[in-house]
């Protein structure tokens, strides 16, 4: 699971452009957006596109739970895990 | 059609091994006044374009007219590729990807509420540009406005298209009408023929930055259709 956690903190980092920031910077339990590492709605798109390529997980935009998983990259690593084929 | 230039900025990229352009000033990209986060997203596209127009245009509100030929073609370009092999496209090069998203952008960031036009027109764009410049000075939409214009290289499937010099450049300047006495540039439209290859030809925005720079009294600037004298007039 801590592999699994890295790849995504690596995905987020990369597919993001986040200057300057190393998967040390990201907590696991860390919120993503706004008051955590900051991210915005253009960033989950970005994101959810780039999860779904890299981990071929179908994700619902319209799903209030999806917004749950994107929470942090603790639970990306636990929705990525049940779902992806 | 005459007018005054009070603030101006070039930048051009580096290392070019082209005739003419050792007159134009180097100078870093300063974008320290963009938010880290806000940053990342920009293509060096946009980041030409905000660098200039922030020299200029400092703090203070102005009505903006932005020019490009092509706009950011190599992420346009990008976007098509990915089309084409019906792969989901970047949202965030999607959304950046419009001709005005420069402007926006810097109006975003600046808190720059004023008027803001953008402008294609072939390889006369930045002439369109000021004409309609002082369109709007002259029935007085704004006493003073900026003018932005950038254009990338042509990304290399598409330079086999190229009718001018390939340059990545941008450049920001603030126009407004001469009052009495003082100096002032004038643009006409003349009768040309251009005998310069297109392997040759500076970009028409690249000459106009050259003769700003020189304070050239005259100066011909031309494409491979058409050509105006930009005459300066000292006050």
């Amino acid at each position: 699971m801590s592999e699994l956690k890295n790849k995504i903190k690596l995905l987020i980092i990369n597919s993001l452009d986040l200057e300057d920031m190393t998967i040390a910077d990201i907590e696991d339990d860390q919120p993503l957006f706004i008051d955590g590492l900051g991210l915005d709605s253009i960033d989950a798109l970005e994101l959810g596109l780039a999860i779904k390529k890299e981990f071929n997980v179908k994700i619902d935009a319209n799903s209030e739970q999806t917004k749950a998983h994107f929470a942090s990259v603790d639970a990306l690593a636990e929705f990525i895990e049940s779902n992806r084929s | 059609m005459e007018f005054v230039v009070d603030n101006f900025s070039v930048w051009i990229a580096p290392e070019q091994q082209i005739s003419g352009l050792e007159s134009l000033p180097y100078q870093d990209l300063d974008l320290s006044w963009v938010a880290p986060m806000q940053r990342r997203r920009l293509s060096p596209f946009m980041k030409m374009a905000l660098h200039c127009m922030r020299k200029v245009v400092g703090e203070q509100p102005l009505a903006i007219n932005f020019s490009s030929r092509h706009g950011d073609l190599p992420k346009t370009a990008g976007l098509l590729d990915a089309i084409c092999i019906q792969d989901t496209l970047s949202p965030t090069a999607f959304g950046l990807s419009v001709h005005n998203a420069a402007v926006g952008i810097f109006s975003i960031l600046n808190n720059n509420t004023a008027p803001m036009n953008a402008i294609a027109c072939g390889n006369d764009s930045i002439i369109s540009a000021l004409i309609d410049s002082y369109a709007r000075l002259h029935t007085k939409q704004c006493d003073q406005l900026m003018l932005c214009h950038v254009d990338s290289a042509l990304p290399v499937e598409y330079q086999c298209f190229a009718d001018e010099l390939q340059v990545d450049h941008s450049l920001a300047l603030s126009l407004r009408l001469a009052k009495s006495g003082e100096g002032y540039f004038s643009l006409q439209p003349i009768n040309f023929e251009p005998t310069t290859e297109p392997s040759e030809l500076l970009p028409i925005s690249i000459q106009f930055a050259i003769a700003l720079c020189n304070k050239a009294p005259k100066t011909t600037l031309f494409n491979n259709q058409r050509a105006w004298m930009l005459t300066f007039h000292a006050g």
